[in-house]
C-alpha cells in the first residue's frame, strides 16, 4: 500500500527566477542578423539555352548528318489577338478558318487562353510522338514586338509541363527556343 | 473633497517585482526559428529597384549566383552597374552595342580567370527583366547575350505558390 504523503510537509518551494539575460542578449543580436539575410521572396529561374554563337540553323543544314533528321519545328506566336500555333508547313487555323486569325484567340479583356493552348499542344504532342522527329521536345516561342515579358514567362510555364488525367506531371515541350520578333 | 489616503496602507512594503519576460522569450524563440528557416546562404542575386518588377512563374529551379544582366524600365545594367539607357538602343539593329562591348569584356576576363586561376567560365548569365519589358527588347538582350558567348540564359522570376 502506498504511503500517504506526510501532512507535516509545509516547506514552501522557493521560486528561483531564471536568469535569461544572456539568452536575451543572444536573441537581440541574432534576430537582426537573420532578418537582414532572410529571403522573403523566393526566386526561381527558367533555363533558356541558346545555340552557341557562330552556328545557326542554316549552317546545320549543310551538314549531311543533320539533313537526314526530321524536324517538326513547332512554333507558338503570341500576338495581341491570341496564339498562333504552327510549324514549317503552315499554321493552324482558328474558328474563322483563315490563317490570319489566331488558332486560339485571346479572351475578352486582353487575357490569354493558356488552358486551351495547353490542350491543343497536348494533342499535338500525342500526334508527333514516336514519329522520329528529333525535336519532339522543343518548341519555338515568338511574339509581336510589344508583347510583355510576363506573358512570355507565363507561356513558358504552360508549355513545359502538364498534369495528365491521372495527376502525373508530364513533360510537354521542355526545350524552349526564342524565335525572331514578328 | 478628496479622500484622505489610508494611513494603514502607507506602510505596506512594495515587493520588488521582476519583469516577467517569459512570454517575450516565447515570441522571440518562434521568430528565431522562423528566420532560421528562411535563412539563405546564397547571397543576394538582385538588388531591388523601383522600376524592376519580376514576373511570376511556376518554375521551381533555384537560381545560382552568376553574372546578371538587368533590364529595368529605363536602364540596362550588368552586375548592378548601368551600361546604358533603354531609350538609347538603336531601334534598327538587333545587337545592343554597349551591352555587347561590356559582356564581351567580361567574357574575356572570365576566360583569363579560367586559364590563370582555374575559375570555370560557366557561360551562364541571369537575365533579370521587368515584367513589362516588351518582347522586342528582350529578344535584343537575349541575342546580344548569345552573341557575346553567354549563351546559357537564366530568366529570373518570382516563384509562385
Amino acid at each position: 500500500m502506498a504511503f500517504k504523503p506526510s501532512q507535516r510537509s509545509h516547506t514552501k518551494i522557493r521560486e528561483i527566477p531564471l536568469d535569461i539575460r544572456p539568452v536575451m542578449n543572444l536573441m537581440v543580436c541574432l534576430i537582426p542578423i537573420l532578418l537582414y539575410s532572410a529571403e522573403f521572396v523566393k526566386l526561381s529561374i527558367r533555363e533558356l539555352n541558346l545555340p552557341p554563337a557562330g552556328t545557326s540553323d542554316r549552317g546545320n543544314q549543310n551538314n549531311p548528318l543533320t539533313e537526314q533528321e526530321k524536324r517538326f519545328q513547332l512554333t507558338v506566336i503570341i500576338s495581341k489577338r491570341g496564339f498562333y500555333i504552327g510549324n514549317r508547313a503552315g499554321y493552324l487555323t482558328g474558328e474563322a478558318n483563315t490563317q490570319a486569325e489566331p488558332a486560339i484567340p485571346a479572351m475578352e479583356g486582353g487575357n490569354y487562353d493558356f488552358e486551351r493552348l495547353r490542350q491543343q499542344l497536348i494533342e499535338i504532342k500525342e500526334k508527333i510522338k514516336d514519329q522520329g522527329f528529333v525535336d519532339e521536345n522543343s518548341i519555338i516561342i515568338s511574339a509581336e514586338a510589344d508583347i510583355e515579358y510576363k506573358h512570355i514567362i507565363r507561356l513558358m510555364d504552360y508549355i513545359t509541363i502538364y498534369t495528365d488525367a491521372q495527376g502525373n506531371e508530364k513533360e510537354l515541350f521542355p526545350q524552349i527556343n526564342i524565335g525572331t520578333v514578328i | 473633497m478628496a479622500f484622505i489616503p489610508s494611513k494603514r496602507k502607507k506602510h505596506l512594503l512594495f515587493a520588488q517585482e521582476e519583469l516577467n519576460l517569459t512570454s517575450m522569450m516565447d515570441a522571440m524563440t518562434i521568430i528565431l526559428l522562423f528566420l532560421l528557416k528562411t535563412y539563405s546562404t546564397t547571397g543576394e542575386i538582385i538588388s531591388p529597384a523601383s522600376d524592376l518588377r519580376l514576373p511570376y512563374s511556376l518554375s521551381t529551379q533555384a537560381p545560382h549566383k552568376e553574372l546578371t544582366v538587368s533590364v529595368t524600365r529605363d536602364n540596362i545594367l550588368v552586375s548592378d552597374q548601368r551600361v546604358m539607357m533603354v531609350d538609347d538602343i538603336d531601334p534598327r539593329s538587333t545587337m545592343i552595342g554597349a551591352l555587347y562591348t561590356e559582356l564581351s569584356r567580361r567574357a574575356r576576363e572570365a576566360k583569363q580567370n579560367e586559364i590563370q586561376y582555374a575559375i570555370p567560365f560557366t557561360r551562364e548569365v541571369i537575365v533579370v527583366a521587368d515584367e513589362n519589358v516588351p518582347f522586342q527588347l528582350l529578344f535584343k538582350v537575349i541575342y546580344t547575350c548569345g552573341s557575346s558567348e553567354y549563351d546559357k540564359l537564366r530568366l529570373l522570376t518570382i516563384r509562385e505558390r
